[in-house]
Order: C-alpha cells, then structure tokens, then sequence
C-alpha cells in the first residue's frame, strides 16, 4: 500500500514536471534561430511498411495495429477495386520490387533509418533506402505544375513547435505499403512533424487525393531517434544487389 | 597572379587579365578574406557549388586534357584551352593514372566490355545510375553544401545521391559497413575541410558493380582511401584536391586537384534526378551483342577511325 502510494506520488510529480516542459518547449533541443531541432537519425517502428492498415501476421509479415486514423480508407469504389488487385499482385506490381523510389509518406516508414538535416531555409529528409531523398524548402511556393516527380515537391513552414510539409507533384505510381494502398498524381500530403521530446517525433500526415478517395485521411505514428552509438546512415542501394533481374523492365524500355 | 589565372584557366591575354583584376579585386587579394563563420563555428562553406570549367568532363577521364587532346577535341575546344590547365592529375606529373600491370589490363577490359556490352554490368556504372563513389561525385554537376554542427553534408542532383561528413571525432564505421559513397571523417584546417573517406563499397562478385573512379574503367579494391582537401579560396572559389590511394591497384597515391566554383543562380533548387526509374540499357546490349556476334573487335576510344 504504501509502495504504491508512493508510486502514485512519484508518478504524479513526474507528469507534472514533464507536462509544463514539453508543453512550453523548454526541454526541447533547439536549433540556433530557436526551432525545435528535428536533426538527427529517426526510425518508424511499426510494420505500416507491410499494411497501413490494422492487419494479422503472415509469414514473414508481422502483425500490425495500423496507422491509419479510424482503421479504413475511404476509397472510391473503382479504386477500392483497384487496391484488392494490386494486394492480389503485390509480388509483382508493388513498385518496390523494382526498388524505385518509394514516395510520400511511405519512405518514412520503409523499415530504413533516416537522418533530418535542418537549416533555416532548407531541411533535407536523406533516407538509407535507396538513397532517396528530399529536400523541404521552407517559406516558398510549389513551382507551377504539372510535375510529376517521385517524391514529390515539399514546402515548410513552422506552425509554433511543429514543422507543416505540404507536398504535391506526385507521379501515380508510388504505393502507401506493401499491400497495394494506392493513390493519383493528384495525391497532396500535409505533413506534421512534432518534437514531444529530444528523441521522439509526432509524426501525422493528411492524405487527400479527389480521384482515388472521398475525403482526406489521416495516419499518425512516433519516429524514434535512433540512440546507437555512433549511429549513422549506411546505404541500400536497391536495385545494385540483383542488377539484371531489377533491370529487366528496364531492357525492354 | 596565380589566383586569377587558375581562376579563368586557360591562356589569358593581359588585356584581360586586367580587366579580371579591375572586376574582382577581394579575388586577387585573396589573403584577406576571411570566411564567415557557423553556428557552431565552422568556415561556412555552404551553397551550391560545380566542378570549375577546369575540370569539365573530368569525370569521364582524369587523364583527359593531359595525353588525350582527342577528348578536348571532340568537345569542340580551342587548341590553347587544351594546356597545362586541363591537367586534372598533378601527381604524378605525367597525368597518367599509375595503374599496377595487372590493374591496367583489368582497365583495358572495361573499355573493351564497354565498347561492346552484352551484359549489364558492362556498362558504366553511372549509366546505370550508380552512386559515383568519391571524388567521382564531386565532378558530376551541381553540389549543394549544408552545414549543421558537427557535420557537412554534400547533397547532389545527380541521382540524387549524398554523404554526411561527420566533423565530431568519433572513429571510422567498422569494417565490414562498406558503402557506394564510402565511410567519410573530416576536420576542419583553417579555412581547408579535409575529409577521409574508406570502407568503400566492392563488388562481391568481382565485376563492377560499384563505383568506377572514372568512365574509363579506373577501378579500386578494399583498399581505397581517398583523403580530399576542400579549400575555400574566396566566396566564390574552393581549391579541391583529393589523393587517391589503393596499393592493390596502383604503383603509389596520386591526386588530383581543381577548382570548384559557386553556383550564383537565385533561389537554385535541385530538381529530382530519378535514374533508375526511366533507365533503358536495352539498345546498347543490343549494338553491343550484334558487333560481338559479328566477330567485331573494339575499345572505347575517342579517336577517328
């Protein structure tokens, strides 16, 4: 009883220490020019990269929870149809086979670590997968398009503590996981990257695309900072491990 | 004097060399010019930056522009630009990559195999939109250099690749971690970033996929270190050398130095450079499995035949 009492107490001035700090930002590291500072290594730990979606283990696959808000998807009914072929052919449609590169948000939670470099005018997202990267101009306007780009182009603003990513000019042919969640050029994805501690990001997106969905969605999920000593971002480089298998479509272009 | 005429390479009238003087003085005085300074108190060497006119091309062959004026040829230059300048390699004096025997006939099989590809990995690996490994990287179009303590990073449009340069004294990734743009440390000398970089990526098979140091199959084993020296001249200047160092493949370490100057466009933003995605080797293999069909012989070259 009294062990737990004390416990109770101890818990009790921990959440109260830690609410005012993280709340107010005090205990957050910041950059020079008084940001919270996102640079470093971070890690999604969940299995979003096999299905965003709440899902049972398969070999190979472990089971998730999902990361989307509400658990569903709300596709249109030919692009729901769309994504049970996709699921049906994933060993074979999935982009990811032929090691391109992987889109937005989807990098984020490939199973690969990567490291935030943050500048004032610039933060570029360097992923280990495939080398990708991106490159979050802040203050600025998306370029006129049409442009369809893989990763799509990315503008930063801060909203207080927390780093807004719009990001439209997808191209169609990224993939949300590994089980055929889809989307149009038209994909437009808001971004939002909370610091809530020095080695935990919020990280919440907003996908809306007008021809594959009926309305915007959310996912949500921490980044963990990657605390290994010495830790650094090594590479993969996808397609190099099996060149003349990844490059058959690639000949026959 | 030197400044200005590595600046502008090449052989320079005095009229104008003049007339340079007269336009950038703070160039000349050199000397006195003193870099800004970081956050964290690093020589601020950020922007984007591109291989200067010196080293056009350099990438496709370092020898070029010393035993090779064919190659300054057919890219339309004027016989004067094809001097002393356009001498990428500095050690040895000769230009010529000192290649051990062995190294130089394993060389001649990659121009052969890429005269006449008629497997994939018989095509340069930047075609097939390889990391280009280091110093290659530096010499294929625009860099863009950013700074935060502790480290540099070089981010490239081409293929989108990059390096971090970790700045904060911890040691070399352990052996066995190799990687396409390898292992890179750096410290800073004054106003000179010096990097060295090891623990590059080679291929486990045996044949090329990695890096090539060049398009003209100059090649490296598990030995390669590459120690570079980024020198900010001038706000608009850095002097780079970078020596090369692989007992397995060459007689003794070389180097060679150029200048990289900064790219003043407003607002520049690197567009994405996806290689992969729309590569297409098909109608090389193609040509390349007709001529060995047909009995042809060949070598890459860039002489008339």
């Amino acid at each position: 009883m009294r062990k737990r009492l004390i416990v109770s107490i101890l818990a009790t001035v921990a959440a109260v220490a830690l609410v005012p700090c993280t709340a107010a930002g005090q205990t957050l590291p910041r950059t020079a020019d008084g940001k919270p500072n996102l640079s470093g290594i971070w890690h999604a730990v969940n299995s979003a990269a096999w299905n965003i979606l709440p899902h049972p283990a398969e070999p190979g696959v472990p089971a998730g929870l999902g990361v989307v808000e509400g658990n569903e998807i709300p596709y249109m009914p030919a692009a729901a149809a769309k994504q049970r072929d996709n699921y049906a052919n994933r060993a074979k449609l999935d982009p990811e086979t032929r090691c391109w590169l992987p889109g937005v948000p989807r990098a984020n939670y490939m199973g690969f670590p990567f490291q935030i470099v943050q500048t004032p005018n610039q933060m570029s997202l360097l992923y280990e997968y495939a080398h990708a990267v991106r490159h979050v101009f802040m203050n600025s306007a998306h370029p006129r398009g049409p442009i369809e780009w893989w990763m799509g182009d990315s503008r930063g603003k801060w909203d207080g503590d927390t780093l807004v990513v719009d990001v439209v000019h997808f191209n169609d042919q990224t993939w949300f996981d590994r089980a055929g969640n889809h989307h149009s050029e038209q994909l437009h994805v808001v971004e939002r990257y909370t610091l809530v501690d020095p080695n935990h990001i919020n990280y919440e997106v907003t996908v809306e695309d007008p021809k594959v969905f009926t309305r915007p969605w959310k996912m949500s999920m921490p980044l963990y900072r990657r605390l290994d000593r010495n830790m650094q971002i090594l590479d993969y480089e996808c397609y190099a491990f099996d060149e003349a298998f990844r490059a058959g479509p690639a000949e026959l272009r | 004097m030197d400044t200005t005429i590595n600046l502008r390479g090449g052989v320079m009238g005095s009229a104008m060399l003049a007339a340079v003087v007269w336009a950038a003085p703070a160039l000349v005085a050199g000397q006195s010019w003193t870099p800004s300074r970081t956050a964290d108190g690093q020589p601020d060497i950020q922007g984007v930056w591109e291989a200067g006119p010196g080293a056009n091309n350099a990438g496709h062959s370092l020898e070029e522009g010393c035993c090779e004026p064919e190659h300054n040829r057919m890219q339309n230059r004027p016989a004067a630009n094809i001097g002393l300048r356009q001498q990428v390699i500095v050690d040895p004096p000769n230009g010529r990559i000192p290649f051990q025997p062995w190294a130089a006939a394993r060389q001649r099989e990659h121009l052969v195999n890429l005269e006449m590809p008629t497997e994939v990995q018989h095509i340069e690996p930047e075609d097939r939109c390889s990391l280009q490994g280091v110093p290659r990287s530096n010499l294929r179009g625009p860099m863009q250099i950013l700074q935060t303590p502790g480290q540099v990073v070089i981010l490239y449009e081409w293929v989108h690749a990059y390096r971090v340069i970790s700045l904060d004294g911890r040691p070399h990734a352990p052996k066995g971690t190799s990687t396409w743009q390898g292992d890179a440390r750096g410290r800073w000398e004054g106003r000179t970033l010096v990097v060295e970089t090891t623990n590059f990526r080679v291929d486990p098979v045996g044949y090329n996929r990695q890096p090539w140091i060049d398009s003209h199959g100059t090649f490296y084993t598990d030995a390669l270190r590459v120690v570079e020296r980024w020198t900010l001249v001038n706000p608009n200047r850095i002097d780079y050398q970078a020596t090369i160092e692989d007992p397995k493949v060459f007689t003794q370490p070389w180097k060679i130095a150029y200048e990289i100057v900064r790219q003043n466009e407003k607002n520049y933003e690197f567009i994405e450079e996806a290689c992969w995605e729309g590569v297409s080797v098909k109608n090389r293999l193609e040509a390349g499995r007709m001529a060995v069909k047909a009995g042809k012989k060949g070598i890459h070259s860039h002489q008339e035949r």
